[in-house]
Formats: C-alpha cells, structure tokens, sequence
C-alpha cells in the first residue's frame, strides 16, 4: 500500500492528521483549479478549503479504483460550476480587474522586467479564460494545467470522451478567434 | 479542404497526435487559406501562453485553516449517540411502566369478566343496528316500487325550498339591499 492509500485509508476511519497530509500534498493543483476556474484569488481559497471539507465529509464514497486526485478535481471543478452559477445570479461580473497575483512574483531574483512580464502573462491567460463558458473552461484547464488525457478529463467531468473532444475544439476554436481578434500572435511575441 | 477539416487537423497537431502526411495536408492548406493561417498562429500562441503558465500557489496557512473547518467526526458521533440513547430511554421507560400497570390490570378475574361481558354487549348492538338498517332500506325499496310518483314529489318539494330561499336571500339580504352604485365603471 503507498503512501496515499494510506492516509485515505486513516482518513476514511475518521483520522484527520492522516487527511491533513492530503491537503498537504493536493492543495497546489485544487487551489489553481479554483483560481483558474473563479479568477478571483479570495474566493479560490474559500472554495479550495469548501472542496477539501466536501472531499472529507464524502470520502465514505470514493472507490479507489479511481485516481483520488481525479475525484478531488472533479469535486473542486463542480464546486467552482456552482459557485460561477450563484454570482450569476447575482448579477456578478466574472470579467472584474483582477487584482496583482503574488504568487507570480514569486522569483525574488527576477528582474522588475521579468516580473512585469509575468504579471501581464497571467492577466492575459485569465483573460482568455474568462471568454470560455464555464464547461468549456474546465476542460481546457485540466488538459493544460494538468496534462490530462480526454479520458482523464472526462472521468473527471463524468462525461464521455467525444464530448471532451468536442468541448477542447470549441473552446480552443474560440480562443483562436478571441486571439486573432486580440492580435495574440503579436503580444505573445512581446512577451516571450 | 474547408476550414472544419483544417481546424480538426490543427487540434490532432496541438494534442501532438498528426501523422506525417497530416501535417503536410495542413501546411499546405495553411499556405493558401489565410484566414485559417492567421487562426494557426493565435492557437500556437494561446498554447504556448497556457503551457508556459505557472501553477498558482495557494496562501502559506492554506493547510492550517482548511484543517480548522473540518467537521470533528468523532465528537459528532459521540454526540449523535448520546443524544439517541436519552430519546430511546426517554420513550421506554414510560412506554414499559405503561405495559407493566396494564398487564397487572389485565390479568385480575374481574376485570377480565367484564371485559368480556361488555365486548359481547357491543357486538350485540352492532348487530341490531346492522338488521335495523337493512330492513329500512328493504320496506323504503318496497314502498317506492308501490308508489312511484314519491320521489318525483320529493324532488319537486326540495326544487321548491331551494327556489324560495334564493328568492329570500336576494329580497331580505342587507348587502344586495343597500349595494352603492359603482360610480368608477359608470364614468368609464
């Protein structure tokens, strides 16, 4: 038995310390899923810890022949779906300035120029991301943040592969025309 | 080859799953279509932007706090079954107090006589009433087979009482009396 199952297999008897050190080793991937998916950096962490405490209260029903990482994204990414739908109702905007992130500032060495790149980098990616609708954004982020394979990401999203296949070539279809429209070429260009 | 075809190549080449002669079809497509080149170059640049994009790091006490909401399990079923035991205790003691007093009742010759006596004088009553019913049904069935002008004159009677309290109701009653003309639908 590895490491991981281990510690599920505490968890699951009501072992939080074992539990603790899942958060530990999954809070990277679940807190980017969440900040790519809400591009808001105080609700990604509001939901990555609501992800992890419904991961908790429902790991009676995780069966471990999936990957647990899978099944915590899918969790994280449905949870993100909802929240996205609530400020909808809300009559939020998702496209609202994002504020400076830090996290990519965080090469204390870079050069004020390379630090700027990088800001305008990140703005530009959520940018983009905030063009896609809200499924098409789920797909496109575990294939590229997480390397996912489209049966991978549609175990995830608990849908088939045609339709993972179907949602990356609209939502990359769209992004190209965002792109074109945006003069990206010209802009990465710069940035690269 | 139309613009769809030459998308589902470009898509097979950023998943890096293109043959060979694939990708030559698609250079030479992309050669002549410039709507399609143009569309090419942004794909390659929003990949290369999305592939070079870093994994954001979650706030340094992320672990600690998410720690802190966890629900404590273990407190919850001590709880929930403490909580169980004083409902179940609560429910069964009187339940068998109850149970004891009614069988010390029961169990007295007496009691268990009269009982008995007024369960037989119950079912007793229940039968004439059960006999008294039938037998008005039956000589009402006979009575209305002899005569059978008695249910058309009943009906025309309550056709009457009905008649003469609307007659009344409409006459005597203060609100149609004394109803205000509706000036509002008048100046309309």
């Amino acid at each position: 038995m590895n490491e991981e199952a281990l510690w599920l297999e505490q968890a699951r008897q009501g072992d939080q310390v074992a539990f603790g050190k899942l958060v530990e080793a999954y809070q990277r991937p679940v807190f980017n899923l969440a900040y790519r998916m809400l591009n808001n950096r105080g609700e990604a962490e509001e939901a990555a810890q609501d992800a992890f405490i419904k991961a908790y209260t429902r790991l009676s029903s995780y069966k471990p022949e999936h990957k647990f990482s899978t099944w915590l994204l899918s969790i994280t990414s449905n949870h993100c779906i909802d929240i996205i739908r609530k400020r909808r109702m809300l009559q939020l905007s998702i496209d609202e300035p994002l504020p400076p992130h830090p996290a990519l500032h965080s090469e204390p060495d870079a050069s004020p120029e390379r630090q700027a790149v990088n800001q305008e980098r990140s703005e530009l990616v959520q940018e983009l991301l905030a063009t896609l609708p809200e499924d098409y954004r789920q797909a496109v982020i575990l294939r590229y943040w997480y390397e996912y394979s489209y049966e991978e990401i549609a175990e995830a999203l608990d849908t088939t592969v045609s339709a993972i296949k179907s949602r990356l070539f609209r939502a990359r279809k769209q992004l190209a025309e965002t792109g074109t429209e945006m003069n990206i070429t010209a802009t990465v260009g710069h940035l690269a | 080859m139309d613009h769809e075809q030459s998308y589902a190549l470009m898509m097979d080449a950023l998943d890096g799953v293109i043959s060979n002669t694939e990708q030559e079809t698609l250079n030479q497509h992309l050669l002549i279509c410039n709507d399609c080149r143009y569309e090419w170059e942004s794909l390659q640049a929003i990949d290369f932007l999305f592939m070079e994009a870093p994994m954001v790091e979650p706030p340094p006490n992320f672990v600690q706090t998410t720690m802190a909401q966890l629900p404590n399990y273990r407190l919850r079923v001590w709880t929930a079954s403490f909580a169980y035991l004083f409902l179940l205790l609560g429910g069964l003691i009187p339940a068998l107090g109850m149970g004891f007093f009614s069988w010390q009742l029961v169990t007295q010759p007496v009691l268990v006589g009269v009982i008995g006596q007024t369960a037989g004088e119950l079912l007793r009553i229940g039968q004439i009433l059960f006999n008294a019913f039938f037998q008005i049904m039956g000589s009402t069935g006979d009575l209305l087979g002899q005569y059978p002008a008695i249910p058309g004159m009943l009906f025309i009677m309550l056709g009457s009482i009905a008649l003469w309290i609307s007659i009344y109701e409409r006459a005597f009653s203060p609100q149609w009396a004394f109803a205000p003309i509706n000036n509002n639908r008048r100046s309309r």
